[in-house]
């Protein structure tokens, strides 16, 4: 048995994570911080593929709570072997127009989140001097894109922490890795206008935006030995833009 | 358990994974530093899982001052512990 642990899963690309590293045979437990209903309905797919897991809910912008998820999860299951740092949220504002309040929430969910949970998965794996740890990036850690200067830097900070956790635990066989989506078919994005849609796509050499499951995809990838040899790395999916 | 047994415990662990050799290692010798027996950060990962593990006390993100000896380990890990 594996266990991997999913951040945010109840919904997005967090979710397709989950449905496909359960069809990948793990236990999966989907941690989630308000949507019940959608994460039990996450736990409800996967079993009724054949698979097993649990719903967690826990804020993971909160150290205590993350303790309390990781100590729960390791007593149930007895190991994490995966954890993905998926849960984040986007507040995009000029930097004149921007709220503090959001700055420091993106900063506690999309960076301090991060940091907690792979100090406390990667705690459970140095236990068994094995384990993997695929934090969420975006396109937009590298790319500048006006109005998201706080989104960026967030995502930039996690390519960072990649990089430098990878460095600090790879001796203890544990790798670390980066998956930098570009414009995804998720709620964010159909919430556009038809003319803001196009004007995106022209702007990206595939001609389309990807899906949660080709995310998923490279997600998959990364946490199996099929990449035993990569860590450190931000895979960048993003049909070309960053071109 | 006794401050003595986990004592003994810390220092099976420092001896066995970390390469330190039993005579040279009292339950009052620096750990880390400049005058210590010369172990480093990465090696305080071991320490820090090693306890997560046998005492269930979670050492993360905890102060240097703990992690002097092997006497300020244990007494951490007797103050924390569920008894």
């Amino acid at each position: 048995m594996k266990v991997a642990l999913i951040t945010g899963a109840s919904r997005g690309i967090g979710k397709a994570c989950a449905l496909r590293l359960a069809r990948d045979g793990y236990t999966v437990v989907i941690n989630y911080s308000r949507s019940d209903d959608e994460a039990q309905k996450v736990l409800e797919t996967i079993k009724a593929d054949g698979g097993d897991g649990m719903t967690y809910k826990a804020d993971v912008s909160d150290l205590a709570q993350v303790k309390q998820m990781i100590k729960d999860v390791d007593k149930q299951y007895g190991q994490i072997d995966l954890l993905v740092n998926n849960a984040g949220i986007v507040r995009d504002n000029l930097l004149l127009m921007l709220n503090m309040d959001d700055l420091d929430k993106c900063m506690d969910l999309n960076v301090k989140g991060y940091f907690y949970c792979a100090q406390q998965a990667g705690l459970k794996m140095f236990r068994k001097k094995k384990g993997v740890i695929i934090n969420m990036s975006s396109v937009s850690g590298e790319l500048a894109l006006a109005g998201q200067s706080v989104y960026s830097a967030t995502k930039g900070a996690v390519n960072a922490l990649t990089r430098v956790l990878a460095k600090e635990m790879g001796a203890k066989g544990i790798r670390v890795n980066a998956v930098a989506p570009g414009f995804i078919e998720t709620e964010m994005i159909d919430a556009l206008s038809a003319e803001k849609k196009e004007e995106y796509l022209k702007t990206i050499p595939l001609h389309r935006f990807g899906t949660a499951d080709e995310v998923a995809a490279v997600v998959s990838m990364l946490a199996s030995d099929a990449c035993a040899y990569i860590t450190g790395q931000v895979i960048t999916m993003d049909g070309g833009i960053s071109l | 358990m006794a401050d003595s047994e986990i004592k003994a415990k810390v220092k099976e662990l420092i001896c066995s994974n970390l390469g330190v050799e039993p005579d040279v290692l009292d339950y009052d010798t620096e750990l880390f530093g400049e005058d210590s027996i010369g172990l480093d950060s990465v090696d305080s990962l071991e320490i820090i899982s090693f306890v997560d593990d046998e005492y269930g006390v979670d050492m993360t993100g905890v102060g240097k001052e703990h992690f002097l000896n092997i006497d300020s380990i244990a007494a951490y890990i007797s103050e924390h512990k569920d008894n």
